[in-house]
Formats: C-alpha cells, sequence, structure tokens
C-alpha cells in the first residue's frame, strides 16, 4: 500500500509557503510516497452546483480559502524535497489547454527528476469553469481529448493533434517528461463516467469518497472499459481515500480489500506537530503491513 | 502602480539560460545542462546582487521554425515557482509571459501563487506574443493580441491587488498591497503607449524604431499626460559580455563585447543607462555553466559598482 497526504486546506495553510514546506519535509521523512494539492482558478460566490463530495452539497471551504496553483507549488516543493512525489488530485480538466498543460507537468517532471503525478478530473463548478473561458457542458469529451492530446504532446516529435476541441499540427515541445511515456494521469471522479475514462485512459482512478456499492460497481465499469480496448486493468492503480487522524491496520486492510493500491490521507489539524506525529504513527503502520 | 526600484539606484538582471534555447542566442553547453545548471547560476546571480533572473515564455514552436527558435522553452512560472525555493533575495521575472496564450484570472493565479511562493519577489512581464501558429496551436487569437492584452490588465490588476473579479476570488493574493509589478514587454509604439498607461515598467525587446532616447521620453510623456504620478521603471538591454582573457581557441559568440578591463566594461554600460533607464538587462558569454557563473560573479563585484557609481554621480 502507497500512503499519500492532502493539506488541510480549510486552515488556509497552502497560502504559507513556510508551512507547506515542514509539512512536506515531515512526509517524506515518515515515509509517505506522495503529496497531493487540488486545483481552483477562482471560486465563485454563491455558485450553484452541487458539491458532489460533501453531504451539505456544499463546498467545505470558505471563498477567500488560499488554493494556490497546485502546478507552481509543487514545482517549489520539488527543489526542496528528494523522494516524496508531487500531485494533484485534482486538476480541473477544462481550464487547461493541451500544450500548455503538457508543457507544464513535463517541467515538473524535469524539476522533480521524474516525481510528478497528475489527477484530472472534470470539475463540478460551472461558475469556476466558465469565469475561466472554459466549457461545461462539453467537459467529459473535452476532458478525453485533452489527455490523448498531452501524451502526444510528450512522446512525439513533431507532434500533431486532430480533434474536437483542440488541434495541432508539428507542435515542437521540449522539456518532455522524465518519465517513459510522460506523466502518469489517475482519473478523479466519482461518476460511472470517470470509472470508464480511467478504463479507457488513465494511469489510475481516484474515486475519492466513493465506498462500498458505489465502489464495486464503479470498478467493475472500470475494469469493463479497460478490456474493451485491450488494457490490462489490473495495471490501473485504484488510490481511495482515508483519514489520517484515525487510519489504523483495520481500515489499509479495508482499503486494500477494495483493491487500492494507494490511500490518499486527509489531515483534520494543522498543527504541525500534531501532523507529524500522526505521520510518524502511520510511518510505524507502513512497517507492519508492508 | 508603482516602481520597484529605488529612487535613487539603477539595477541588473539576467535572462537565464538553459531554460530557453532560441538558436538566436543559446551557446552550445546549454544543450547538455538541465536543473541543476540552472540552479547554479541563478544562485550566482543572487549572491552577486543581479535584482532579477528572468525566464522567458513559448509553449510549442512550430517545426518549421525550430531552426530559428529551438524547441527547448521550460514552463516560465514552473521554473520561477522552482527558483523561489533555490533563491533568497533577487525578483523572479517572466520576459515575458504572453498573456494573450492565457485566461487572464489564470494569469493572476499564477503570478499570486508566485508572488506567495517566494515572499513578494514576483514581477510579471507581459507580451503580445509574434509567433501566429503557436497562437491557432493554442487557439488563441492573434489577429487582436495587442486588444486582448489591453482588455486583460486592469482584470490582472485587479485581481492581484484585491483577490477578487466579478463576484469570485482568486486566493491566495500577493503578500504586497499593490500586488506583484508589471511590466509591458516591447519596443513597438503600442508596446510604449501600453507600459505607460498600464504598466509599472517597461521592457524593451530590441531597439525602438524611433529610437531608445525618444522611446523613454515618448514613455514619460503619456504617462505624465495621463496623470499618473507614479514613478517607472525602464529597462535597457546589453549585448553578451565577457570580462577577461579569452582561453585558448574560443571565439567569443558574434556581437559579444569583450574585454579585460571592467572599467572599459562599466563606462559602456553606464553610457545604456544614459537614455534614462534604471535597469539593464546583461547576458554573459560563456564555455560551461561554472564560466557562467564566474562570469556573473565578475560582473556583480568588479563592473557594477562602478556603474552604479558612475549613474549617480552624473544625476
Amino acid at each position: 500500500m502507497k500512503f499519500g497526504l492532502s493539506l488541510p486546506y480549510g486552515a488556509g495553510v497552502a497560502g504559507d509557503p513556510e508551512w507547506m514546506r515542514s509539512f512536506v519535509a515531515d512526509a517524506e521523512a515518515s515515509g509517505f510516497e506522495s503529496v497531493y494539492l487540488v486545483e481552483h482558478i477562482v471560486m465563485v460566490d454563491g455558485h450553484r452546483d452541487v458539491y458532489p463530495y460533501a453531504e451539505s452539497g456544499r463546498v467545505p471551504l470558505r471563498n477567500d480559502c488560499a488554493i494556490p496553483d497546485p502546478i507552481d507549488v509543487l514545482c517549489y516543493l520539488a527543489a526542496v524535497t528528494d523522494r516524496i512525489r508531487l500531485g494533484t488530485s485534482v486538476l480541473v480538466a477544462p481550464h487547461h489547454h493541451p500544450l500548455m498543460l503538457a508543457k507544464r507537468l513535463a517541467t515538473l517532471d524535469l524539476y522533480s527528476s521524474g516525481r510528478a503525478m497528475v489527477g484530472l478530473g472534470v470539475g463540478w463548478m460551472r461558475e469556476e469553469i466558465e469565469a475561466c473561458g472554459g466549457r461545461f457542458d462539453c467537459r467529459g469529451r473535452q476532458t478525453d481529448e485533452l489527455i490523448d492530446a498531452m501524451r502526444a504532446a510528450w512522446n512525439e516529435s513533431p507532434a500533431n493533434f486532430h480533434g474536437e476541441y483542440f488541434s495541432f499540427e508539428g507542435a515542437m515541445s521540449y522539456p518532455k517528461p522524465l518519465q517513459p511515456g510522460g506523466v502518469p494521469i489517475h482519473i478523479g471522479g466519482h461518476s460511472m463516467a470517470a470509472a470508464r475514462r480511467a478504463g479507457l485512459r488513465g494511469d489510475g482512478f481516484q474515486p475519492l469518497g466513493v465506498t462500498g456499492d458505489d465502489l464495486a460497481r464503479r470498478m467493475v465499469e472500470m475494469r469493463r472499459s479497460a478490456e474493451s480496448v485491450g488494457r490490462d486493468p489490473d495495471a490501473i492503480e485504484l488510490t481511495l481515500r482515508g483519514s489520517l487522524a484515525s487510519i489504523d491496520e483495520a481500515a489499509v486492510e479495508a482499503i486494500r480489500a477494495a483493491g487500492a493500491h494507494r490511500v490518499i490521507l486527509s489531515c483534520t489539524t494543522a498543527e504541525l506537530e500534531r501532523l507529524a506525529e500522526q505521520m510518524w504513527a502511520v510511518s510505524a503502520l507502513m512497517d507492519v503491513i508492508g | 502602480m508603482s516602481s520597484v526600484i529605488a529612487a535613487d539606484a539603477v539595477e541588473w538582471g539576467m535572462q537565464l539560460p538553459i531554460q530557453s534555447q532560441s538558436s538566436l542566442f543559446v551557446q552550445p553547453w546549454e544543450d547538455a545542462a538541465g536543473p541543476d545548471e540552472l540552479a547554479r547560476v541563478a544562485q550566482a546571480a543572487d549572491r552577486a546582487g543581479a535584482f532579477y533572473v528572468a525566464v522567458c515564455d513559448h509553449i510549442a514552436i512550430p517545426a518549421d521554425k525550430v531552426e530559428a527558435m529551438g524547441a527547448t522553452w521550460y514552463d516560465t512560472v514552473a521554473t520561477l515557482g522552482w527558483l523561489a525555493a533555490k533563491t533568497e533575495r533577487l525578483n523572479l521575472l517572466s520576459h515575458v509571459f504572453v498573456v494573450p496564450y492565457r485566461h487572464p484570472l489564470v494569469v493572476a493565479k499564477s503570478f499570486s501563487t508566485l508572488d506567495v511562493l517566494s515572499g513578494g519577489r514576483a514581477i510579471l512581464g507581459v507580451g503580445i506574443g509574434h509567433v501566429e501558429e503557436e497562437f491557432a496551436q493554442l487557439g488563441a487569437t492573434f489577429k487582436r493580441r495587442g486588444a486582448t492584452l489591453d482588455a486583460a490588465l486592469p482584470v490582472l490588476r485587479e485581481a492581484l491587488t484585491t483577490g477578487r473579479f466579478e463576484g469570485a476570488s482568486v486566493e491566495p493574493r500577493s503578500p504586497r498591497r499593490e500586488g506583484p509589478p508589471i511590466w509591458v514587454g516591447g519596443s513597438s509604439e503600442a508596446a510604449i503607449r501600453r507600459a505607460a498607461l498600464l504598466g509599472d515598467g517597461w521592457l524593451p525587446q530590441g531597439t525602438p524604431s524611433m529610437g531608445f532616447r525618444k522611446a523613454v521620453e515618448l514613455l514619460r510623456a503619456l504617462r505624465s499626460e495621463a496623470g499618473i504620478a507614479e514613478a517607472v521603471d525602464i529597462g535597457m538591454m546589453s549585448e553578451p559580455l565577457h570580462l577577461g582573457e579569452v582561453g585558448g581557441d574560443w571565439e567569443l559568440p558574434s556581437g559579444t563585447f569583450g574585454t579585460t578591463s571592467s572599467e572599459e566594461m562599466a563606462v559602456r554600460l553606464t553610457r545604456y543607462l544614459g537614455v534614462g533607464a534604471n535597469q539593464l538587462q546583461v547576458r554573459f558569454a560563456a564555455r560551461s555553466a561554472a564560466e557562467m557563473v564566474e562570469q556573473i560573479e565578475r560582473f556583480g563585484a568588479e563592473v557594477w559598482p562602478q556603474v552604479s557609481a558612475a549613474v549617480l554621480q552624473s544625476r
């Protein structure tokens, strides 16, 4: 089992580079495999859409909460770490053009000596996507093209792509990612469409917050989709969510039994000393579990 | 809107090697170099007292332009964010960020993040871009790119200073009340006008057709006519420089100003600033990262103090 961490954004820590440095240094020292940042370019007042990852349907962050650009922060953190993998969970795909995002992620991969991972979701806040010039209604198909076009930019030179939303011809872009094939792309999301996308295109699947029968149905759909195009479903990494404060051996076993390769632990405090203690506790758990 | 260079000071900065390998200026050693060498050069500039290091912006070069432009261009803000952790004092400049490739709120988020990460050391250098096919590949509009930048600048300014734009939050905001300074790049009359009316500084890119002295006069006149009292930072550029003996059979790159005399170099650069600029962008001829580091160290220790003293004395 691989152990990752996400940041306690609600406490405003992502606006504090010193806090993030300490947090990631502790995570690396405790043997965590990865750290994950989220993306919201803007938070829109009074958005109508239902946040799918909380029972209230409201995003549990204030609109003035610090949500810095995740790729910029990960580059900063790449400079002060050696081993921990640097990921997103998730980037909001409709914000991004494939050539631009491919360039940014390739550069992150270069600065981190091949430690970049990208979680990609279709986004849920219509107002956010439209405020930044993106399109909400076609975001699923556009995300499929984004993935295919980024892989073209990483693996072909010159790169060509002709799609409904993105087209380019003879595009030359270096540096390339250090990781063979490009930066691994994990599909985030709770829907059946996300499960299909992960099966058809993902290096991984992150249905964070989905459990029980809902998760089982999505895993069937992910595997079926992978097999339909001759991909090996077992090679698609499954990442689930847990809590840093309460994770124990039984919880890890349950996550493993659900088929997960990795668990991203969320933090319930922003107090660095307390977090370091919790990380060391998980470090001991890693030794037990292997 | 305000100047970031002190009223009684002149400053120097440099475009970093390795991160942009345009055939116009790349030197042979850069092709095999990577992040380690890039950090060594930036850290040398930091120690030598440079006011900034700068990073370019190109996303994908059309195949038929690779011979002229190269194809290796590191991502701008990713590079500056990484350098924020690698350096301590100097400013981190985009020279220049092609704003019309992106939505202004995306630009605002990138540079507010950079300003937070660097503790208030970001300078947003902006430009309109020039490669028509690159616009097409990115789905951006080439024809109206000047108007696009003009429309984006007030949005950027508002988002970067208030953390808000039309019912949306862009947080974290810059640690500076006035936000990161915006330096407008370009040597056309339109660029000079944009710098005067919407910028905190001007970054020339080549000699303006009216000449530098006239361009600076025009910029100041436009600013004064518009009733903008805040000081403006005005840049100049030098050719590649080399100080010291040229060893062995090395021939300095064409256009390089090479001399063994720091005094001679200082006199020349002082003259460049005489057009009314308070910031000089230099570059160094070198055969390796180590040699570039040595050039930077010597420039900071031997040349710049003379330039700085001479400019201040002449005022």
